[in-house]
């Protein structure tokens, strides 16, 4: 939760302590977009490019309107909105370039390959499903914090996230089997 | 696969990434100090007031814009809404725009397409349809039938809310995404329309300085 600073800076974003805003939700925003794009490069850039938007725009921000997270997160979500709109072909190859780097190591191996897995699964997710696992599982949000987002009510957003965690549990298990 | 699974994907961002965004973003100097909010106030309120008065003035007082809602009922039930608002160009009619703003409706259910009722009349001509709905109903729509509307703006960046201005029926168009706001209404066949920056003005003072200044400054030739 972003610290009030200073009570003469209260008011629109002038309170938000942008150091604490920074530690805290940096990791938070980087991981909703690992989780909705599944490369790193393009997680790093997308990140970078909420936080230069949201640093611009901090007198937009008022904290009697919503939480600030919900606001972060909007300008995250138009970013990927965007992302999508223009890079919709580009196919993500993260998970080959890893694989092709050898690594002695049998567990590390190992433990690269479920995540390499995991970004394939959660690539061929239908977009709205991957939305809602990348809020949940990347950025932390809570059900009702996905709602207020998503425009989803709040039960709806649990239904399809348990949906969408049982899809991808089959899906792994007939990876397994294969 | 577990919720620890799934949590247990995340990493923290690499260090280097981190302290480079941190210092090209933190760099930027602090916004100047901003005037008092009173000039803000005193300043949208002239500017407030120029505008009513120039739609007052009779010789200006041309149509810029009108705007009327339909509602479509069905069994008894609102359906739908459609805001038709009928732009002009050197006071001719010129382009036709009908915002539908569809009931936010929860989990998966069918669409229904309403025309509105006064689209076949005249001559074939293009008009602009903003669809306000949430953006899962817009995706499942939009499956086969994208050549009908020319023009789409998602939930996030404009709604579309129904208010009252000295007790007439008012539109009041949130852009989200600018940050702007449009309210709109129609008195005897005219056309007001006040635009805000919500920057400088929140939505429901908007609303209220308009109206007192409308009911202070009386209504023209009323």
């Amino acid at each position: 939760m972003p610290i009030q600073k200073d009570s003469r800076e209260k008011g629109r974003s002038d309170g938000v302590d942008w150091e604490a805003v920074y530690a805290e939700y940096l990791p938070r925003v980087y991981n909703y977009f690992r989780y909705l794009v599944g490369v790193q490069a393009v997680a790093e850039d997308l990140t970078a490019t909420v936080f230069e938007k949201a640093w611009c725009r901090r007198n937009r921000y008022r904290s009697d309107v919503g939480a600030f997270s919900t606001w972060l997160f909007t300008v995250a979500k138009n970013v990927a909105r965007d992302y999508f709109r223009h890079r919709r072909q580009e196919v993500p190859l993260e998970w080959a370039g890893s694989l092709a780097d050898p690594d002695p190591v049998e567990e590390v191996v190992a433990e690269r390959e479920e995540r390499d897995r995991l970004a394939m699964l959660l690539a061929r997710l239908p977009d709205r499903e991957r939305e809602l696992i990348a809020l949940k599982y990347g950025a932390g949000l809570t059900n009702r914090e996905i709602a207020r987002l998503s425009g989803l009510s709040e039960t709806n957003v649990g239904t399809i996230l348990h949906r969408t965690v049982q899809r991808l549990r089959e899906e792994w298990e007939v990876e397994d089997e294969r | 696969m577990s919720d620890e699974f799934l949590y247990g994907w995340r990493q923290m961002p690499r260090p280097e990434f981190a302290e480079v965004l941190k210092e090209r973003i933190f760099r930027e100097p602090p916004d100047p100090p901003r005037r008092p909010h009173g000039i803000h106030i005193s300043l949208l309120t002239l500017l407030l007031v120029a505008i009513i008065v120039a739609c007052t003035t009779p010789q200006i007082r041309t149509p810029v814009l009108q705007a009327t809602e339909t509602v479509i009922t069905e069994g008894g039930k609102a359906a739908g809404r459609f805001v038709r608002l009928v732009l002009t160009r050197d006071g001719k009619p010129a382009d036709t725009v009908y915002v539908w703003r569809l009931p936010c409706g929860e989990g998966e259910q069918s669409i229904r397409f309403y025309f509105p009722p006064d689209l076949n009349e005249g001559p074939p001509r293009r008009v602009h349809i903003m669809l306000i709905m949430p953006e899962e109903q817009r995706e499942q729509f939009f499956k086969g039938c994208e050549h009908l509307l020319s023009l789409e703006i998602s939930e996030e960046e404009l709604t579309v809310r129904f208010v009252e201005v000295n007790d007439r029926r008012a539109t009041l168009i949130v852009n989200e995404k600018e940050h702007n706001a449009l309210l709109t209404w129609e008195e005897n066949g005219i056309a007001y329309l006040v635009f805000g920056d919500l920057d400088q003005i929140p939505r429901e003072e908007l609303i209220r300085r308009t109206e007192r200044i409308l009911l202070q400054g009386g209504r023209g030739d009323e």
